[in-house]
């Protein structure tokens, strides 16, 4: 049998996802679907001074994309936006800290997409 | 039933149990596309010379085997790239010949795959048509009761669905096509679950259309058939024009072929074909009826192996084509899927391409067990495996 995906790290923050919850009136709000199942995610993030001030997500998730936006809704507290926009999915890949095989890439990068999303609607680069 | 080392792809520890979605192939009918593509490539229906004449011969026996197959007329059967391919056709055909009228309805059922759900959905939509979707009942059938209030004077097409694709249900189509017709509607059955596994008669089951796949009973992808009842086909212009399909053509007008050939516009799938021929006599040489009572002891195998599992909830069918789905309270389909993969266990999981009943069953759809004359109750077991291992991963 291959390695599994369901690794304890994993399974904590699908069991368990730290910032679960929506958020506050002057956070910006994205929802994305994920296209193979029709799960949905919304992301809010609340942004002081170019700084992430909060991070939270909410949806219709597998285990998968609940870790993957648990993880990665921690990572991006504090971080400045312009950070962010540096982000590759790698990075999420990393958090995960295990193999992501090509039929679940877009549960693992749900949480991701949407902050993509959030970075183009609402931070949109100065640059 | 099917001898296991006649399928390539049962490898030593594959578990394949996915076969509603496509079913595997034996090696004959890779044998006769092998054949076709080595010593006769060349185009059907077009040309003089030998290999030419060849493929249109091996074609013409094909749809004559077909015809007995199904128990249809040899002029009756066209041929299409599939169940869904099949089913855009007809829809075409029908908004192009019959006379629907705003406010007329269609009428489908709760269990019906996209394939013809969403077409009619969308010609509703562009008529002005009424869709009524007849409810299926909590032991996921379509009762005689159910499917007569929706039908009305109006009802212009009917949509039955010969096996639903999530919980295997067998409707008895013959009876509600015939209620149907005593309203004057058109009535399609889509067999892409039933064909290959239980005996079909389109004669008997009265329908004015049936289609299939031939991928998903041990054919090639890429094929399907079309049976239309001789008097559409004489009495329906085809919606898709193009080589093959015509008498003649002028700068003003063509004129149409007037049998079957007139809805095969273009080079058909000749290598898919020749297999799908195989692939019908490979399961013609299995004693008839067979492949159902071994499906039907695989399925109530499998019911009383996860009758010992409380927390899982079975979605199935009575009278059943081989299918089982299942969902686990807080736990998605895609990581059970996963989990089973792990185990090399294939599987489907969601919605199944038939989103109005998955949803019903199980907001984020259902994982699927589905069987064929090459599974064995030792898949079973390995399903039972895997899902003790779900238990234990997401701590159940
Ligand atoms: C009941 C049913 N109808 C139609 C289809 C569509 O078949 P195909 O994808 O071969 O066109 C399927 C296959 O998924 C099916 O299960």
């Amino acid at each position: 049998m291959m390695e599994s995906l369901y690794s304890e790290h994993l399974l904590r923050h699908a069991r368990s996802p730290h910032n679960y919850k929506e958020g506050g009136v002057s956070a910006c709000v994205v929802s994305v679907l994920n296209e193979g199942c029709a799960d949905d995610l919304t992301l809010y993030i609340d942004v002081e001074h170019g700084v992430v001030k909060d991070a939270s997500f909410v949806g219709t998730l597998c285990a998968l994309s609940t870790a993957s936006a648990s993880l990665l809704t921690d990572y991006m507290h504090g971080k400045y936006i312009d950070e962010l926009r540096l982000m590759t999915p790698g990075l999420v890949y990393d958090l995960l800290g295990v193999t992501i095989t090509e039929s679940r890439t877009r549960c693992a990068l749900l949480c991701y997409q949407a902050l993509q999303k959030s970075l183009t609607t609402c931070f949109p680069s100065k640059n | 039933m099917f001898t296991r080392s006649h399928f390539p792809s049962l490898q030593e520890g594959y578990i394949y149990l996915d076969s509603a979605s496509t079913s595997l192939t034996p090696q004959v009918v890779i044998d006769a596309m092998d054949t076709y593509y080595k010593d006769y490539r060349a185009s059907s229906h077009r040309a003089m010379y030998a290999s030419a004449v060849r493929a249109t011969k091996e074609v013409e026996k094909v749809r004559v085997d077909i015809a007995h197959f199904i128990d249809a007329q040899e002029e009756e059967v066209i041929f299409t790239s599939g169940s869904t391919a099949a089913a855009q056709l007809l829809v075409a055909t029908l908004e192009h010949n019959l006379k629907l009228q705003e406010g007329d309805e269609i009428v489908v059922t709760e269990l019906d795959h996209h394939a013809t759900f969403v077409p009619l959905q969308m010609l509703a939509q562009r008529k002005k048509m009424k869709l009524t979707v007849v409810p299926a009942d909590e032991k996921f059938r379509v009762t005689e009761e159910a499917f007569a209030k929706c039908i009305t004077p109006r009802t212009k097409i009917v949509s039955l669905i010969h096996a639903s694709n999530v919980t295997g249900t067998i409707i008895p189509v013959e009876r509600y096509a015939a209620l149907a017709h005593e309203n004057g509607a058109f009535v399609i059955i889509d067999a892409a679950q039933t064909a290959g596994h239980i005996t079909l008669s389109f004669k008997k089951l009265g329908a004015d259309a049936l289609f299939f796949s031939g991928h998903k009973m041990c054919g090639p992808t890429g094929v399907g058939v079309l049976a239309l009842k001789q008097k559409w086909i004489e009495r329906c212009i085809p919606p898709y024009g193009g080589g093959g399909t015509v008498h003649s053509v002028d700068a003003e007008k063509t004129i149409f072929l007037p049998h079957k050939s007139k809805f095969e516009a273009g080079t058909l799938p000749i290598a898919e074909i020749i297999g799908l021929g195989k692939a019908v006599a490979y399961i013609q040489g299995i004693s008839p009826g067979s492949i159902q009572a071994h499906s039907t002891e695989l399925v109530a195998y499998a019911l009383s192996c996860l009758g010992q599992k409380p927390w899982v909830s079975v979605y199935v069918g009575e009278d059943n084509v081989g299918v089982v789905s299942f969902s686990i309270a807080g736990v998605h389909p895609h990581d059970i899927a996963h989990i089973f993969a792990e185990h090399s266990i294939a599987v489907r999981a969601g919605f199944q391409c038939a989103e109005l009943i998955s949803r019903k069953l199980s907001s984020s759809g259902v994982v699927r067990i589905s069987v064929y004359g090459y599974t064995t109750k030792e898949d079973i077991d390995a399903c039972m495996r895997a899902l003790d291992s779900v238990q234990k991963t997401f701590s159940i």
